[in-house]
């Protein structure tokens, strides 16, 4: 049923359909193409860290390039400190809780426990 | 950036929302009522804090031996009337008596098990209380 498609192919149909666009949409889509190259190409400094991600040995690491990039990070860093701060809050209670019904509990009297 | 900046603000009231969970006695389930019944005219005067510790307490009372639930609601009210300093007090000084060595444990329990002997008329030491002296 699937009909295999050769890339060569392609891009020969594609090319045979670039040539039969208007002028006016050809010119539009070469310049919003270069734009685009454009913008890949020029990294985008926010907040003056990407030198310095660069000059410290971290330049392998993808790094950030817009606020909304940063943003994100910091948002996740957020999540992941709550959700460890819940960890830690839930597993401290449940600890205390565990305690305090073996201390109501237990066969010693609770005045032994308690000054 | 609308939604992101949602998105955080929802987070931080997430981390936020256990800390104000505080329930009215009638809210408890009847098996909560049940646990911490000692506690009923005191409960909604409880801080939350103590509350929703107790009620981690409750969870466990299904699963104690019919001995164990009848100490614990004995024992209740005296634990909820403590301060919070007494009862970091307690845990520790429990945690620290459940590192003592089993032979140990043992014997203080069996001490504290031991019925008092009643007090005798006269002292052993043979003389007679200050108290009973000065009512002649």
């Amino acid at each position: 049923m699937t009909t295999k498609l050769d890339p060569k192919k392609i891009t020969r149909l594609l090319d045979q359909s670039t040539r039969q666009l208007d002028d006016n949409v050809l010119s539009a889509l070469q310049q919003s193409r270069a734009q685009a190259l454009q913008r890949q190409s020029a990294p985008v400094q926010v907040l003056g860290f990407t030198e310095r991600f660069a000059d410290s040995g971290w330049a392998h690491l993808p790094h950030p390039r817009s606020a909304r990039q940063w943003v994100t990070i910091c948002l996740l860093a957020l999540v992941l400190a709550s959700g460890a701060n819940l960890w830690w809050q839930h597993y401290h209670e449940q600890q205390i809780q565990e305690l305090d019904v073996s201390i109501l509990t237990d066969e010693l009297p609770l005045d032994l426990f308690v000054d | 950036m609308k939604r992101i900046l949602t998105s955080g603000l929802l987070i931080v009231l997430l981390g936020v929302a256990p800390l104000c969970a505080a329930e009215q006695w009638q809210q408890l389930t009847p098996q909560q009522q049940q646990a911490l019944a000692p506690l009923a005219s005191e409960w909604n005067s409880l801080p939350d804090r103590q509350q929703k510790n107790l009620l981690g307490v409750a969870k466990r009372y299904s699963q104690l031996s019919p001995a164990a639930q009848q100490r614990m609601q004995q024992r209740l009210i005296r634990w909820s009337m403590l301060t919070p300093a007494q009862r970091k007090a307690a845990r520790e000084k429990y945690r620290a008596f459940s590192k003592v060595p089993v032979a140990q444990r043992e014997a203080v329990k069996k001490m504290v098990k031991q019925p008092q002997a009643p007090s005798p008329a006269v002292p052993i030491s043979g003389v007679p209380s200050t108290k009973a002296s000065s009512s002649r």
